[in-house]
């Protein structure tokens, strides 16, 4: 079974059957289906990079890059006033992202520990400084898309991406897709290996295992899944910018990794939601929201040691 | 036609400024049981560590079946088919019994996967029955059994364990003795660190005795029992 835990069973069976009815009672007010589409994309990108702490063992602080990169690269690869095919550019996009991942993977996976985080930290800031300083890809205003891509797939179109509830189905779609691959590369042999190495490198390395390899194409999944996040978060709002690749926006979904449950994968979809939720609520309460959203999560850190999917394990797992 | 499996030349093993072993060598012929043996620190973990490449020595060479292993990185080294058991057994804590073993299967550099799943499980039936339970949830020797199963699923030439039966019960113990004299049987060359000579006697072909990092004493079973009074000064705290 790919998901074992029962408590992953029920909380993904409500999330989904909630998520599909979500737009039924919100479809006159599109701005909450793009509030919840956005939490969507996020949760794709926070679960990529669960994915790659909590189960890999790469405490990444560059994860950001890629997901400016997927925004990025759509841009550039589309012509300006032309309807794309959406499929066929994700596949681009993702392949290109593959690539870089490749061999950003193959520098910073040579070190570990506080290295890695350095490291994958420095070459997010060269990403954001590279987009920031380049004329020809908008400097700080970043590139705009004019013409939203079509989604038909041998000539029979579901998705119109101009309607935000069909854009929230395609979010919703990417969280099972992203969730399914995650789980599926975990429960295979290559996820043994990859939690072996995690728990104890020396010892996997002395079962004949090249640990880099491992790690290198786990590298590549996670940031592969966090460009196609970063792709659907520059469709939905029709632009990408530099501020897509800050360290800011890998250490938020660090946070809501470990608030959710760090590599729990599920659980990410819990932190993201919320603390998107604490945020909206903060924000709508006081103007010193940061200074309660701060507090709410220190709390929740500290009464929860394993995040909120840890605490709902603990509730339904007796 | 080359007979020896293992040789180990003039190995110098330092951490730091600490001189662990001195100029080492020894040889294990193909088909071949080999204890090492010596007190606590004297540099018998350290050895295995050096021929896997955990620890990488200063000077010396390791030759594997012929080939010199010696700038290999670990992962390399036990491609060529050797498997190694660790003291402590290693486990990983969120793997089954069942995972660790499906990880670890692969078959030897021939294709040839003489010990499989189903193998193990014939030849330690208690694992049988523990399947889905998580390697530290095992008992002390279930857990050794499985360390020892998860390397024969590699399907080695040579399985080094390091501290054998440490911790065990005397019975299971037995137990442990018996399986490694079956993996010997079986035409897997052993080299085994552990601290009881009487077992280690019968087991063993060839004995090396550590003592700060150097040969103490190299020879055959009966070399041993001729100078087993030597050795056992050697070996007492």
């Amino acid at each position: 079974m790919i998901f074992e835990k029962r408590t992953e069973r029920i909380f993904l069976a409500i999330f989904f059957l909630i998520a599909l009815c979500i737009p039924l009672f919100l479809e006159d007010n599109s701005f909450f289906v793009g509030k919840v589409t956005t939490i969507l994309i996020l949760a794709v990108f926070v679960m990529s990079l669960d994915f790659l702490v909590g189960r890999v063992g790469l405490v990444t602080l560059g994860h950001a890059l890629f997901y400016g990169l997927g925004g990025y690269l759509f841009v550039i690869l589309t012509p300006e006033y032309e309807a794309v095919n959406f499929w066929v550019y994700a596949f681009y996009v993702m392949g290109i992202s593959a690539l870089i991942a490749l061999v950003i993977g193959a520098v910073v996976l040579r070190t570990s520990g506080i290295y890695f985080i350095m490291i994958t930290l420095a070459i997010s800031q060269m990403g954001y400084y590279f987009f920031f300083d380049s004329l020809e890809f908008g400097g700080g205003d970043g590139l705009f898309i004019f013409m939203k891509p079509e989604t038909s797939i041998f000539g029979l179109s579901f998705l119109n991406l101009d309607n935000p509830t069909h854009f929230y189905y395609l979010a919703l779609l990417g969280v099972l897709i992203t969730l399914l691959t995650i789980k599926i590369v975990l429960r295979s042999r290559f996820g043994r290996i990859i939690e072996a190495s995690r728990l104890n490198p020396e010892r996997t390395e002395a079962l004949g295992y090249n640990i880099f390899a491992f790690r290198l194409i786990s590298y590549v999944i996670g940031s592969t899944l966090a460009a196609y996040a970063g792709l659907l978060f520059a469709l939905q709002y029709g632009y990408v910018n530099p501020q897509f690749m800050t360290w800011e926006m890998s250490g938020t979904a660090l946070v809501m990794s470990i608030l959710g449950g760090m590599g729990t994968i599920y659980g990410a979809i819990l932190g993201t939601i919320t603390y998107e939720g604490l945020q909206y609520f903060f924000e709508h309460v006081s103007q010193d929201w940061k200074l309660f959203m701060g507090g709410a999560i220190i709390l929740m850190v500290l009464l929860l040691r394993k995040g909120l999917a840890g605490y709902l394990e603990k509730l339904l797992e007796k | 036609m080359n007979t020896t499996l293992l040789e180990v030349k003039n190995l110098n093993t330092l951490y730091g400024r600490s001189h662990i072993l001195h100029d080492l060598s020894f040889r294990l012929e193909k088909g071949q049981s080999m204890s090492l043996m010596g007190r606590n620190g004297m540099g018998k973990t350290t050895t295995l560590k050096s021929i896997l490449g955990i620890v990488l020595p200063r000077s010396g060479h390791i030759y594997f079946d012929g080939e010199d292993i010696s700038k290999l990185p670990t992962w390399k080294r036990m491609r060529r088919d050797i498997a190694y058991v660790p003291e402590g057994r290693g486990m990983f804590h969120n793997l089954t019994v069942k995972e660790h073993l499906q990880m670890a299967a692969r078959p030897d550099r021939n294709g040839k996967s003489d010990w499989d799943f189903d193998r193990v499980m014939a030849t330690f039936p208690r694992l049988q029955e523990r399947l889905s339970n998580l390697g530290t949830e095992l008992s002390g020797g279930e857990q050794q059994m499985l360390a020892i199963g998860r390397a024969l699923v590699t399907n080695p030439r040579l399985m080094m364990l390091d501290e054998a039966t440490e911790g065990l019960a005397p019975l299971i113990r037995e137990d442990i003795w018996n399986v490694i004299a079956t993996i010997r049987e079986s035409g897997i060359s052993t080299l085994v660190v552990d601290k009881n000579i009487k077992a280690l006697k019968k087991l063993c072909d060839r004995h090396v005795v550590v003592v700060k990092g150097k040969i103490h004493f190299d020879g055959s079973s009966e070399e041993l029992t001729q100078n087993l009074e030597n050795v056992e000064t050697a070996l007492s705290v």
